[in-house]
C-alpha cells in the first residue's frame, strides 16, 4: 500500500518534473523562435531600410538625371523654337513686305492703266465729236471749186509719197 | 477721126467708149464690105489705147469736165473715178498696185 502510495507518488512527481521540464523545453524553443523571428524581423527591417535608402538614393540620381535631361531638353527646345521663331518672323517679314510691295506696285500698274485708258476715251470722245462736226460742215460746206483743189493737191501728194 | 481722139482721153470711160467705137467700127467694116484689109493705124492705135497708164481716183464729189482736165494734167495718166462721199475731200490713189489715202478723211483721223 505505502508502495503504491509511494510509487504513485513517485509516478506523480515523475509526471510534474516531465511536464515542468516539457513547459521549459516549450518555454526555451518558444522564445528561441521569438528571438529567431525578432532576428528576422530586424534583418528584414535592415534590409528593407537598405533597399529603401537605394532606391531613394536611385530615385534621386534618376531625378536629378532626368531634371538635368529635362532642363536640357527644355533649354534646346526653347532655343530650337526661339530660332524658328525668329526665322519665321524675319521670312514673314521680308515675305509680307514683299507682298505688300507687288500689290502697291499691281495697284500702281492698274490705277494709270485705268487713267490712261479713261483719258484716251475721253480724247477719243473729244475727237470723235471734233471729227463728227467738221464732217458735218465740211460735208455741206466745201464748194465744187475747193472739192477740185484738194483733189489736185491730192494728186501732188501722192506724187510726191511715190504713189503715182 | 479716131487718132484725134488719143489726145482728148481723159478717163477710163473715155478709153472704154474709143475701143468700144473701133471694136464697132471693125465690125462695120465686116459686115458692110466683106473681108476688107484693116488699116493697120487702126490696129495700133488700139493697141495704144489699151496700154494708156490708168490711175484710179476715189473722189468725194462727181466732178466736172474742167476738173477731171486739171486732174488729169496733175496725174499725166488716165483716170478712173469713182465716188466716194465719206472721203468729204481730197482723193484716195491707187496706181499700179500702190496706194495712198490723200482724202480729207484721212487727215482728220490722223488729226
Amino acid at each position: 500500500m505505502v508502495g503504491t502510495i509511494s510509487l504513485y507518488l513517485k509516478t506523480k512527481f515523475d509526471k510534474r518534473k516531465i511536464v515542468a521540464r516539457e513547459e521549459e523545453i516549450v518555454q526555451g524553443a518558444k522564445r528561441k523562435a521569438e528571438r529567431i523571428v525578432e532576428e528576422a524581423q530586424e534583418r528584414a527591417l535592415k534590409v528593407l531600410g537598405e533597399a529603401r535608402l537605394g532606391a531613394e538614393n536611385r530615385n534621386k540620381k534618376l531625378e536629378t538625371r532626368l531634371d538635368r535631361i529635362e532642363e536640357k531638353e527644355v533649354r534646346e527646345f526653347r532655343k530650337t523654337l526661339e530660332d524658328v521663331a525668329t526665322s519665321v518672323e524675319g521670312e514673314a517679314t521680308v515675305v509680307v513686305g514683299q507682298k505688300i510691295d507687288e500689290e502697291v506696285a499691281k495697284a500702281r500698274v492698274e490705277i494709270e492703266k485705268y487713267k490712261t485708258q479713261k483719258i484716251k476715251q475721253v480724247d477719243d470722245s473729244i475727237g470723235e465729236i471734233v471729227k463728227e462736226t467738221v464732217r458735218k460742215v465740211l460735208g455741206k460746206g466745201i464748194t465744187a471749186l475747193e472739192h477740185k483743189d484738194l483733189v489736185v493737191q491730192a494728186l501732188q501728194e501722192a506724187k510726191e509719197n511715190h504713189v503715182l | 477721126m479716131f487718132f484725134d481722139r488719143l489726145a482728148m482721153l481723159r478717163t477710163k470711160d473715155d478709153v472704154d467708149a474709143l475701143l468700144g467705137e473701133i471694136d464697132a467700127y471693125r465690125n462695120s467694116l465686116y459686115k458692110t464690105k466683106g473681108k476688107v484689109q484693116i488699116p493697120p493705124e487702126l490696129d495700133k492705135l488700139e493697141e495704144t489705147v489699151k496700154k494708156l497708164e490708168v490711175v484710179q481716183l476715189t473722189l468725194a464729189y462727181e466732178p466736172s469736165p474742167q476738173d477731171i482736165e486739171a486732174f488729169f494734167k496733175a496725174a499725166g495718166k488716165i483716170l478712173d473715178i469713182s465716188k466716194d462721199t465719206r472721203l468729204l475731200g481730197g482723193a484716195v490713189v491707187s496706181y499700179q498696185g500702190k496706194y495712198g489715202d490723200f482724202s480729207v478723211r484721212k487727215k482728220l483721223s490722223d488729226a
